[in-house]
């Protein structure tokens, strides 16, 4: 679905920062990627982002400059 | 044990007496039905013993009308909640409207024993007599019992308002509005995920195979039945006697499902029976507090061995087709998976762990995953460790058994070449941190098990690799310097297995004492701060994270503390090995225990707290080893040698590391060659009991033979990697290899019982042959 609203495209730079200013920059350039990601101002339960390898499901976590930043789903373990 | 590099600990890495031992071995523990909370009546729950009918009526007049029936509930007085998707602690989502409508059935029984209605009354006897008088009246509809079937145009639809996830990014399903146009699914939610250029890595393979699997649904299995009381006093105070693995969770989920403030709701923990994922959330709490509420008595719940097999899930049935291409030098270079989980009656099944782990050992540049989380009228799946990862090992790890056999290369030496190692990019598109992978197979490789021939008719070995990512969650711990120099450790986390140990001795080690000399106890609700879920192997590391961080806190204390006796600056006072100790005179010293003697009269008591959410989970890699010997008359497996090889990050306390090893290793040969449930045409299972669901014996599982790795977690003060689930991933592999290996036929159905082994041989699709 991410990749819908990227028209194909997998990987882009984005500008470090907040995760919550991050992806609304995302959603600046790919519209609807903030509401596929967001319901009521926090992630959509089962997504988490992935920042330089470590998971969180803040959007006050901060994206360093550089970094790789992933959204992935959420493991559920027993 | 094999250690990459690991400091010199004193605690850490020993195996001292667990603290609750004592308390096991007599009896004296409390688990879910030793408690007896004065003047409580016996609640009982009505089932359901259609697989699939709609509701039409419920009669409960007969039952209220006999003396000593004191309430009874049905759907109807369940509080309406939005089947919204509501988040847990360590990323796990709970829906709370499927989960009411799991606790109670409102309109439809989605699957036979699904609950209907419940009575509480002053004797158990009383209470079963109410069942029996109650009425109700169903339109009995075709049931749908395969993840596939329900899938296909036509089949009955299990419930009419669910609404498809699409979204790549989440699951769970959910309900549709009334106003959006009905679109009959089974499918709860469905993903996919890919890295690379899958077209291109087929092309660039010489083997190309793709294999179709199915894997039954199997139950944990746990000695202990869900046992709840509950107390709604007077007051609007509603207290909840249970073993889970999160009270936490269990209060919030409550109140999020009765609608009331959840800070009305105090649970109290008890030991538990096992749980491996199954009591992670509520199950019958709702029903005995409503219970509770009506009739305004404590009201005991007690599942019997029946319900718990015929109601509380156990895990996914699934499908698994999976195409993978290698080159002629053994280099893997594409991986394509199709997963299709049922979920029960209720979505939520674990494709995602699945879809996640299945081709994570491996660096396979190219690679796609889809999945598909899919209604049938089953009871509704619950986790059992690793959710969701065995049967997508099984897949991978079979295809590459055949890769090894059509390369003739060593099937260790195949993993070792493809290994994963840290910057390999997972199919998540995530890069690997430190990680474990290679350092497993190598062990593997050097045991004393892959080093001693096997031989004999009929006799195979199997090997397999698996991976489990672990995960994170909160942990609160508070710890009181006692006036003897003890430390009592209060904690949040249920303790399943040795974790109460496990965090008083990364505190011991912190502090520089003995792990006796900590006292941990798990409390309530109201009386520590909030701890998530004991689940996704998180315990060991969050709680030791916790730990750790109060002996700082300690430590600190004690520092000033010092300070003010020798009238100096704390910059000037040392802590290490339980010693206070002045820079500027180092012949004034202080031992913890002779600090702790003057607590009233420098300040008064000492508390070292922590409340922690930490990154830096670690994931976990293993590797297993099987040999077997197949009768070739009967079909039956014997399991001749058995060795697992974990990745402990770093194993606090071997014993128990070691007890996890064994425990998955024994339920996955449960699970790969026996564990089954039996339906009838009806949807009714057939073989609800410990008699007719056959799990291992002690006659069943030779010696389970451990060899821990420690690659340290880089992530945790100590190293620590969760193992409470990646014990399991192999053995379903490992197994089919073996079996493979010992007769020459490929299994692609677990169980691999008797029967199907025996049937096999008169299958044409040998191993030599197969393609």
């Amino acid at each position: 679905m991410l990749r819908r609203l990227s028209g194909g495209v997998r990987v882009f730079e984005a500008g470090a920062g907040p995760l919550a200013d991050v992806i609304a920059e995302l959603d600046r350039r790919f519209p609807g990627m903030s509401e596929a990601l967001l319901e009521e101002g926090r992630f959509r339960p089962g997504v988490v982002a992935s920042i330089g390898g470590e998971t969180t499901s803040s959007l006050f976590d901060v994206v360093p400059g550089p970094a790789e930043l992933h959204f992935v789903l959420a493991i559920s373990g027993g | 044990m094999t250690t990459i590099e690991r400091p010199a600990y004193k605690v850490i890495g020993t195996r001292p007496v667990r603290h609750d031992g004592v308390d096991k071995v007599t009896g004296r523990a409390l688990y879910g039905n030793d408690v007896n909370v004065p003047g409580h009546i016996t609640g009982r729950i009505l089932r359901s013993p259609h697989a699939h009918a709609r509701i039409l009526g419920i009669d409960t007049s007969r039952a209220s009308a006999l003396p000593g029936v004191r309430a009874i509930v049905t759907g109807k007085d369940m509080p309406y909640v939005s089947p919204k998707l509501h988040e847990q602690g360590e990323g796990a989502m709970v829906n709370l409207g499927m989960l009411s409508r799991s606790s109670l059935a409102q309109d439809k029984a989605l699957f036979a024993g699904h609950a209907v209605a419940a009575v509480a009354a002053d004797t158990p006897y009383l209470a079963e007599q109410a069942l029996a008088l109650i009425d109700v009246r169903y339109d009995v509809l075709k049931p749908v019992m395969d993840g596939v079937e329900a899938m296909a145009a036509g089949a009955p639809i299990v419930m009419e308002q669910l609404k498809t996830n699409t979204a790549s990014l989440f699951r769970g399903g959910g309900f549709r509005a009334d106003d959006e146009p009905a679109h009959e699914t089974n499918v709860a939610s469905s993903f996919a995920m890919e890295i690379g250029d899958l077209a291109n890595g087929f092309e660039l393979a010489d083997i190309v195979l793709e294999r179709e699997f199915h894997v039954g649904e199997a139950h944990q299995g746990y000695i202990e039945p869900q046992s709840v009381t509950a107390y709604w006093s007077a007051d609007g105070r509603l207290t909840i006697w249970c073993s889970s693995q999160g009270h936490f969770s269990i209060r919030d989920l409550t109140a999020g499902i009765l609608g009331i403030p959840v800070g009305n709701i105090k649970v109290i923990p008890l030991e538990i029976g096992g749980g491996f994922g199954a009591k992670l959330f509520t199950t019958i709490e709702p029903v005995a507090a409503l219970l509770s509420m009506k009739c305004g008595k404590p009201v005991k719940i007690t599942l019997s061995r029946t319900e718990v097999f015929d109601a509380v899930g156990p895990t996914s049935a699934a499908h698994v087709r999976v195409k993978m291409g290698v080159t002629n030098d053994g280099r893997l270079t594409a991986g394509e998976a199709r997963l299709v989980f049922e979920a029960g009656a209720f979505p939520g099944s674990p494709v995602i762990g699945a879809a996640t782990c299945m081709f994570t050992p491996y660096d396979i540049p190219n690679a796609r995953v889809e999945g598909f989380d899919v209604l049938v009228n089953k009871p509704k799946v619950t986790a059992y460790r690793a959710p969701g990862a065995p049967a997508g090992a099984l897949a991978v790890e079979t295809i590459i058994d055949e890769f090894c056999q059509r390369l003739s290369m060593d099937p260790l030496d195949f993993r070792l070449l493809n290994a994963a190692k840290e910057g390999t990019r997972r199919v998540t598109g995530v890069a690997a941190p430190r990680i474990g992978c290679v350092e497993t197979l190598e062990a593997a490789r050097a045991s004393d098990h892959y080093q001693s021939p096997l031989s004999g008719p009929f006799r195979g070995r199997g090997v397999a690799a698996g991976f489990w990512s672990n995960a994170p969650g909160q942990a609160s711990v508070m710890a009181s310097l006692l006036a003897d120099g003890t430390v009592s450790l209060v904690e949040g986390s249920p303790d399943i297995g040795g974790t109460r140990t496990t965090a008083a001795m990364q505190l011991a080690e912190a502090l520089g004492i003995r792990a006796e000399d900590v006292h941990p106890f798990v409390v309530d609700t109201d009386s520590v701060g909030f701890t998530s879920l004991t689940g996704g192997s998180s315990v060991a590391f969050k709680q030791g994270v916790a730990a750790y961080e109060a002996a700082q806190d300690l430590v600190r204390q004690l520092r000033q503390r010092a300070a003010k006796i020798w009238n100096a600056n704390v910059d000037d006072v040392s802590y290490e090995g339980a010693v206070l100790t002045l820079a500027a005179d180092r012949a004034k010293q202080l031992t913890l225990k002779q600090l702790a003697a003057r607590l009233n009269e420098t300040g008064g008591p000492l508390v070292g707290r922590a409340t922690v959410s930490p990154a830096g989970v670690g994931a976990s890699h293993a590797v297993h080893i099987a040999d077997v010997e197949v009768d070739p008359e009967t079909g039956k497996v014997d399991v001749l040698r058995y060795t697992t090889v974990v990745d402990a990050g770093t194993a606090i306390h071997p014993s128990y590391v070691e007890g996890q090893m064994q425990g998955g290793a024994a339920q996955g040969i449960g699970w790969a060659l026996n564990e089954e449930y039996v339906y009838d045409n009806d949807g009714r299972l057939l073989n609800s009991s410990f008699l007719d669901y056959r799990m291992p014996t002690a006659l069943d599982v030779p010696f389970i033979e451990t060899v821990i790795v420690e690659v340290p977690n880089p992530g945790h003060p100590y190293g620590v990697r969760g193992v409470g689930e990646i014990v399991i991933v192999p053995p379903l592999a490992a197994l089919s290899n073996a079996i493979a290996h010992a007769t020459g036929k490929r299994m692609r159905e677990i169980p691999m019982n008797a029967r199907r082994v025996l049937e096999s041989f008169v299958e044409s699709s040998d191993v030599a042959a197969s393609s």
